[in-house]
């Protein structure tokens, strides 16, 4: 058999929902379990499929297909739970289910068998498509996407759940609704969910990641540990949408190169550095940040990317009892911010007009 | 003529393996950490194929080609095996400058450029107007960082390095000392902390918070810190057990014991220890950083020790002192004037490096230049004989008689009140400044007074400088047994195999005779000239030469 059963899914009809293509874009590698996205159609609404088989993991052995198995339905619960829990700013899960594809000639169920999870589809791509740094108009819808982004982070923590993988790519536009959701589960971690990447110091992808995991330091406490690194990302996400480098960039690009490696020392060692690297950081972000906001954005960026996890997020949270992230906080903060931009712009708007 | 820093360079100068404090910009200040936590490090790359998510990133801009997609991708760079997949986007970036953030630009441009960029090396500067503009300049910019970050604890400590080397002390113990209650254990603040507070004469307090942070007896580079200011302040050291012990050590790196282990060499020379010494130095130059060699080159000046020197350690742009020791050592004053100068960029807060700047100046009679690093380096210890002495020496040398007169009077104050015995520099100087003004018995009597103190002291470099010098002012003016004390000059120099001593008849066989006629013709006009003048600082002087010399 040369394709896999989720690679031969268009053209079919899945519970009434046509396969229309499949999305050649979508970075289907997570946690070892293959799978294919596709655009699919019923009664004239486009969604998002996710197709896994087993097929595969059958090839790389037992403990493949217990990673996959665990990873679809890690999904596949918290996708559920966020739908029950109406998670407004979470992508939607649909449906899903099993499906045999029928051009397999085979007798054996599991080569032609796809477990799919249907979505809603972001209409608008993911906000990489959006981005530009030239305009001033930009600014509030800028502010406008890390306050959905912080609800969404707030909703899912809520649920006990950290999403750990908040990434540009991940923030997908629904311009209809005009929305903006956090897509991927994936890589989350769950109080009440085993997941499979409960093992990994940080799951998520490298090139966002908070610091100190990139010199082998674990945070001790769950919320440091997991909510620290969804503010960690959150605060990542202001540097990013503002100058275009996220928080671990703009500080290893204000580091001596001396420090970028773990080779000698300990974190604690490395970390007034980067602390250091980090006031710097900050320093070089201002300037690309909104002027009627640039110094309270620039707090919170502050505050939300600091590399000590035990400092990162609010400072009055983190003194009360629990230490709490206080992300809460910043979404009122962003949604302020975001509003009283759009309220300039629309002024300039007037002004500007004949 | 003074025998100027000579004495106070390679004789009374004790020197310890004191840390050296550099700006946490320049490259080796991470290496002072120890590994402690080897078998913790865990890589976060572990579970990701970082170039096979870089590869599909790329597919898909490759569709779709956005800035925010290629800036997403520059995310990436912090892996440097995938620097060669980011190039596309940068230079997309780059052709769509109009477009993108100033910061995004520098990035992309940082990642086509070679590594070097990203390099802040702290090149040395000794144009002194200008160093002073840049160092305003520096702690302007690290005052920035603090209103940003007022816990910003390096940007404290650099900001404390730039005004010691502006001789603003007071503001630089205030920035230590929050410093240092931010993070009294890490160990590039207790460091810096400990040798801005030497360096301030504080010795005791950076005792102090040296014994205070639990690291110390662990930690081999505080430890030897913790040994050399106690060897600084004459005390007992109760921990040496644990440092023998710990230098010993075969768990840990040689870089990291070099240091511990040259400073219990330390030890042992002023006890008089040599073969213990020896055996402990050599062990500390297994793999020494560049303190270590220094200390090696002086204790091989000072105690005649004889060590194989490599060649990798005086290529080690850190190792100016070194080579400043060695090149004085060798005679080569001019080459070691220069590694003085670098040694004084590398340290901008110490007076040491101008102290030996301005000796050798002398030698090779570059006045200004020896007025200037002397100036200079009196900015950073007001209260440095040696300094002053060269400061004289530098002003006389130039006729700056009233100048030179003022400031020796200070240095015999000095002097006065902290033994009630005065250096045998000081004497020279009052030899120097008696011969100027015509009174040649006396300046020679307060030659050989200084000449007789650097006999008992055995500092034999120091009575070669003292008796060429002599010989050097009576021929200047052209006294009735100059061409006696020249010879007996010549004689001594050659005994004493004194490379200073020579290098002062050098040049006064440089200057040819018909120049050093008209020196003498002018200086003895001046001198009719200002025969009130010079009988003024001649009374100055001599009762302080007959209290000595008598």
């Amino acid at each position: 058999m040369s394709s896999s059963a989720s690679e031969l899914l268009t053209g079919c009809v899945i519970n009434e929902w046509h396969v229309i293509e499949p999305l050649q874009t979508f970075q289907g590698q997570t946690g070892g379990v293959f799978s294919r996205g596709y655009i699919v159609q019923k009664n004239g609404k486009k969604a998002f499929l996710k197709a896994m088989d087993l097929y595969k993991a059958l090839n790389a052995g037992l403990k493949a297909v217990e990673s996959a198995t665990r990873q679809f339905n890690f999904e596949l619960d918290l996708q559920s739970l966020c739908r029950d829990k109406r998670l407004s700013n979470i992508v939607k899960l649909l449906e899903n289910g099993e499906y045999d594809v029928p051009t397999i000639q085979t007798d054996d169920e599991i080569f032609k068998r796809v477990y799919y999870m249907i979505f809603e589809l972001a209409d608008g791509g993911d906000i990489r498509r959006e981005l530009s740094f030239d305009s001033y108009k930009s600014d509030s819808w800028k502010s406008f996407v890390l306050h959905r982004v912080a609800v969404a982070l707030t909703q899912l923590h809520k649920n006990d759940i950290a999403h750990q993988d908040l990434k540009p790519s991940n923030i997908l536009a629904f311009k209809n609704e005009n929305e903006y959701k956090l897509s991927d589960l994936g890589r989350s971690s769950s109080k009440n969910h085993s997941a499979p990447t409960d093992s990994i110091p940080f799951p998520g992808d490298t090139s966002y990641a908070p610091p100190e995991y990139k010199y082998g330091f674990i945070p001790n406490d769950y919320h440091d540990r997991r909510y620290g690194s969804d503010a960690y990302l959150l605060g990542s996400m202001i540097s990013f949408l503002y100058c275009g480098l996220g928080a671990l960039s703009l500080t290893l690009m204000n580091l001596p190169r001396q420090y970028h490696s773990n080779a000698s020392g300990s974190f604690a060692d490395v970390l007034p550095f980067l602390i250091n690297a980090h006031t710097k950081a900050i320093i070089n972000l201002k300037p690309n940040l909104p002027n009627e906001y640039r110094e309270e954005l620039a707090k919170i960026y502050f505050e939300l990317c600091h590399p000590d996890p035990q400092v990162r997020g609010h400072p009055i949270t983190r003194t009360l009892p629990g230490k709490l992230i206080g992300l809460e906080r910043y979404v009122s903060r962003f949604d302020f911010i975001a509003k009283k931009l759009k309220i300039n712009d629309r002024k300039r708007e007037i002004q500007s007009a004949p | 003529m003074i025998v100027n820093g000579k004495y106070k360079v390679l004789l009374k100068w004790n020197r310890q393996v004191i840390p050296r404090w550099r700006d946490s910009s320049e490259p080796g200040v991470m290496a002072v950490i120890s590994k402690d936590n080897e078998e913790k490090s865990l890589s976060i790359y572990s579970t990701f194929d970082p170039e096979e998510q870089v590869s599909s990133l790329l597919k898909e801009w490759n569709t779709h080609k956005t800035i925010g997609g290629a800036a997403n991708i520059l995310n990436f760079s912090h892996v440097p095996a995938l620097l060669p997949l980011l190039i596309e986007p940068a230079e997309y970036l780059l052709a769509n400058s109009d477009s993108i953030s100033p910061i995004l630009k520098k990035f992309s441009l940082n990642l086509l450029k070679t590594e070097e960029s990203f390099t802040d090396l702290v090149q040395p500067n000794v144009n002194f107007s200008k160093r002073d503009i840049s160092a305003f300049q520096h702690a302007s910019k690290l005052k920035t960082y603090l209103e940003a970050n007022p816990r910003d604890v390096v940007a404290l400590v650099d900001l404390a390095r730039v005004y010691t080397a502006l001789g603003q002390n007071e503001k630089a113990k205030r920035a230590i000392q929050v410093a240092i209650n931010l993070y009294p254990n890490h160990i590039f603040v207790l460091r810096s902390a400990a040798r801005f507070l030497i360096q301030n004469n504080e010795s005791e307090l950076a005792l102090y918070q040296i014994n205070r942070s639990g690291r110390t007896l662990h930690d081999p580079w505080l430890l030897a810190t913790k040994l050399a200011i106690e060897e600084i302040l004459g005390k007992r050291h109760n921990q040496l057990g644990v440092a023998r012990e710990l230098a010993e050590s075969q768990k840990i790196d040689s870089f990291h014991l070099s240091e511990l282990r040259g400073a219990i060499a330390s030890i042992h020379l002023v006890n008089g220890d040599i073969k213990q010494a020896r055996k402990m130095l050599n062990k500390a130059l297994e793999k020494p950083n560049d303190n270590v060699v220094a200390q090696a080159m002086w204790a091989s000046s000072k105690y005649n020790i004889s060590f194989n020197l490599r060649d990798e350690w005086i290529r080690d742009p850190h190792s100016s002192e070194a080579i400043y020791y060695q090149h004085d050592n060798e005679g080569n004053f001019s080459r070691a004037k220069d590694a003085a100068l670098k040694w004084f960029s590398d340290e901008p807060f110490s007076s040491r490096p101008l102290k030996a700047a301005s000796f050798v100046s002398g030698l090779l009679e570059e006045f200004e230049l020896t007025e200037t690093y002397s100036h200079h380096g009196l900015l950073l210890d007001k209260y440095d004989v040696g300094l002053k002495n060269n400061l004289i020496y530098a002003l006389v040398g130039q006729d700056k008689m009233d100048e030179g007169v003022k400031h020796f009077q200070q240095v015999i104050q000095w002097e006065k009140n902290n033994s009630d015995s005065f250096g045998g520099h000081t004497l020279a100087n009052c030899g120097m400044i008696l011969y100027r003004v015509g009174y040649f018995k006396d300046a020679e009597e307060s030659y050989r007074k200084a000449i007789d103190i650097f006999s008992k002291n055995g500092s034999s470099e120091s009575k070669g400088i003292a008796v060429a010098s002599m010989a050097r002012e009576a021929i200047l003016m052209n006294t009735p047994n100059a061409h006696s004390l020249l010879m007996e000059a010549k004689e001594m120099v050659i005994k004493l195999k004194s490379k200073a001593g020579y290098q002062v008849l050098k040049s006064l066989e440089k200057n040819k005779l018909e120049n050093i006629a008209i020196f003498s013709e002018k200086f003895i006009r001046l001198g009719s000239d200002n025969k009130e003048n010079n009988t003024q600082i001649a009374n100055k002087l001599l009762t302080f030469k007959d209290n000595v010399c008598k």
